[in-house]
């Protein structure tokens, strides 16, 4: 165990790189994700049936796929050279933004319909409705998913792993090669993956609890 | 009104995203100018390696990469008065990274061979290597024939000449194509796979560090392969300057040493 | 610019069958195999024991919340340190089914806890036995309640399975990475392996839909979606 311990600032710096792009892309997915989930409520069909599109496709694609098409397959036709970092970013960011996209559209939904009504009736401008009647609400009512998304994202960066970028398990990977102890390796990724979720839970739920407060 | 709402929107979304996307990559003016200025300009030269492969490039505790093709990349990086920059990338990455200009330069026990010459160059060779089929000590098969075998499982790292290689030489047997050389070594060390199909050099320094305890060779060596740097096709003066740098390299005995620094051994000789 | 042309890969189509064959009989086991893990694992969480509860409870939360990657390494590589030899596809079989059967843990046991225990109680008062009442009263609604989780989860296999092939199981995904290396042709491999998982995502959650449709027609509204 201790020859694989030996190795720890590598982990540590794999563990960050892994928080760091799992964050980058919750956010840059959240961002998309909304714009996403304000596109399914539209009222013009192919607004919606465009979100629904996107959404179901990077449902049905497999992540592993994604990381390597993003990495490879992008470089390759529109001559979009990405590094393994952004590739793995992107590639996570499009999971993401997917999956924000439901928890946006369902947050925006959980706010009662009249509310909006009756802020526009009040002669508030659209953006200003939702800048300050929906938006407040939903966005309480999506820190609990939102949490589950960043977990996911979090998983998800292990499949970068496999267009070689040096995150938490590639690293993990690579540390077997001197000590030739893939268990207590795989262990010590695992236990830091446990830890990372765990916290990001706690962590949510923190959030959560201040937003009540507020409230 | 929610139409300009969400036009609005929308089109903030898209720019960000379009920005966000064009950022990450390098602007495409720089196939322009030729690599060599590129990376003189800017003080550093991009390597692509693959850790994972000691001697040849292994990760140190702090994450940082070493061996023998980081050396070499070293000593470029000096004679270049620049500064080197790793990008680690895996198998097949080591063509990608050439092919999009992400890294200027491939030192990773990387074959030059003519099906790749199609999509990268190559310098002359600083080494040659061949293929050696490894099993463990008390397997069964003797002989390739043994190999050729459809219940022989050969594991291999895909995306490298040895994937092909085992492909030729037992076309017969089935053949498990793992993500990393380390995988298919540990598979077959529990038994997993029956054999492993490899760099020569590599299946050496396993040899060696194994001391007899766990695994053996099949005699005889399956192919011949020049290990060269790899470079970005279409670009004559980076190949120029490159290929000077390992013809000198070669003729000075100075790959000759770095390798017995690496590797133990005496190099064997580029014919 | 890229020349984009699917026939400079059409040679190996030939062997996408058997790869998709692979894939689906990786998925499918995994689904049967992560059912029953699922019933276990449901049952431990809403049974009276504390320690089975613990140990619903611990399963659930690990598998839910470890990278599958490192899951099927720790199956195929780990073990075998520790002696434990596993073939390719069965690591991955075992390491996929460990984490839909977390999953599937929770959907039964979301369904479950949807029906009213007064109906378990009432119909036990009717001298129903314990094996009548699941199979009379509880899971036919449960079933209902279910079905759409189920859908989805049966999705996220197929996909999960992509994995695999990172250990050498030569699916759908494997087949991606062999057409790309030998022929450079790495887009039009992905475009062709990524057009092969949405199908097969679509024409799951399409079959959901029409089946689902006809088996709980005799149910109230609201059953299907």
């Amino acid at each position: 165990m201790s020859a694989v311990l030996t190795f720890w600032p590598a982990i540590v710096k794999a563990t960050l790189t892994t928080l760091w792009i799992s964050w980058l892309a919750l956010v840059l997915g959240g961002i998309v994700g909304a714009v996403i989930g304000h596109a399914r409520l539209s009222r013009r069909r192919v607004l919606r049936w465009s979100a629904v599109a996107y959404t179901e496709l990077f449902r049905s694609i497999p992540p592993l796929l994604l990381f390597a098409g993003c990495y490879y397959g992008l470089a390759y036709t529109l001559e979009i050279r990405l590094s393994p970092f952004a590739a793995a970013t992107l590639a996570l960011t499009l999971v993401a933004s997917s999956l924000m996209s439901e928890v946006v559209r369902a947050a925006i939904e959980s706010v009662g319909r009249g509310q909006r009504l009756a802020a526009l009736a009040s002669a508030m401008r659209p953006l200003q409705v939702m800048r300050y009647v929906v938006w407040p609400q939903a966005v309480r009512v999506m820190v609990p998913a939102a949490t589950g998304v960043y977990i996911t994202t979090l998983k998800d960066s292990s499949v970068a792993s496999v267009i070689g970028y040096l995150e938490l398990t590639r690293t993990t990977l690579l540390v077997r090669e001197t000590t030739g102890k893939s268990f207590e390796a795989l262990l010590i990724a695992a236990l830091i993956y446990l830890a990372l979720t765990y916290a990001i839970s706690w962590l949510g739920a923190l959030v959560e609890r201040k937003f009540h407060f507020v409230h | 009104m929610r139409l300009r709402h969400f036009g609005r929107l929308l089109s903030a979304g898209l720019a960000f995203v379009l920005l966000a996307a064009l950022g990450a990559a390098p602007a495409a003016a720089q196939d322009q100018t030729s690599i060599l200025n590129q990376v003189l300009k800017r003080g550093t030269v991009r390597i692509a390696t693959q850790p994972g492969n000691p001697p040849y490039s292994s990760m140190t505790p702090s994450g940082e990469p070493e061996g023998f093709d980081i050396e070499i990349g070293k000593l470029i990086a000096a004679a270049l008065k620049v500064k080197p920059e790793w990008v680690t990338v895996d198998t097949p990455g080591r063509i990608t990274a050439l092919q999009t200009h992400r890294a200027d330069l491939t030192i990773s026990n990387f074959t030059n061979n003519t099906e790749r010459s199609t999509v990268v160059a190559f310098t002359r060779p600083y080494l040659v290597v061949g293929s050696k089929v490894m099993v463990l000590k008390d397997s069964k098969l003797q002989t390739i024939d043994d190999v050729n075998d459809s219940a022989v499982k050969i594991g291999i790292s895909r995306g490298g000449t040895s994937e092909q290689n085992a492909i030729r030489i037992a076309p017969k047997a089935t053949i498990v194509r793992f993500d990393m050389v380390q995988d298919a070594t540990l598979a077959l060390k529990s038994g997993q796979v029956d054999v492993q199909v490899m760099d020569s050099l590599l299946n050496a320094s396993i040899l060696a560090k194994d001391n007899g305890a766990s695994f053996r060779n099949i005699p005889g060596n399956y192919s011949y392969e020049e290990i060269a740097i790899g470079l970005p096709a279409g670009d004559f003066d980076w190949w120029r300057v490159i290929d000077g740098f390992v013809r000198q390299f070669v003729n000075s005995g100075d790959d000759a040493k770095l390798f017995k620094k690496y590797f133990g051994y005496d190099m064997p000789p580029i014919r | 610019m890229y020349q984009f042309t699917i026939e400079a890969i059409a040679s190996y189509f030939g062997k996408l069958p058997l790869a998709i064959a692979h894939t689906l009989e990786l998925s499918i086991l995994t689904i049967l195999l992560g059912l029953v893990l699922g019933i276990g694992g449901a049952l431990c969480r809403t049974s009276r024991a504390p320690v089975l509860r613990l140990l619903g409870r611990v399963y659930v939360e690990l598998l839910r919340n470890l990278p599958l990657l490192i899951v099927i390494y720790l199956v195929y590589f780990g073990l075998a340190q520790l002696g434990l030899r596993i073939g390719n596809f069965e690591s991955a079989l075992i390491a996929l089914t460990l984490n839909t059967g977390a999953y599937m843990t929770e959907v039964l046991r979301g369904g479950l806890a949807a029906i009213d225990r007064g109906q378990y109680l009432a119909a036990r008062a009717q001298a129903m036995s314990t094996v009548q009442v699941y199979r009379y009263v509880v899971f036919p609604q449960m079933f209902r309640i279910i079905y759409a989780p189920l859908g989805n989860l049966f999705i996220s296999v197929v996909l999960g399975s992509s994995l695999a092939s990172v250990i050498g199981v030569e699916d759908v995904m494997t087949w991606v990475h062999i057409v790309g290396n030998e022929s450079f042709r790495y887009l039009e491999a992905f475009l062709v392996g990524g057009a092969v998982y949405v199908s097969l995502a679509q024409l799951i959650n399409l079959s959901r839909l029409l089946v689902g449709r006809a088996l709980l027609r005799h149910q109230a509204p609201g059953a299907r979606a």
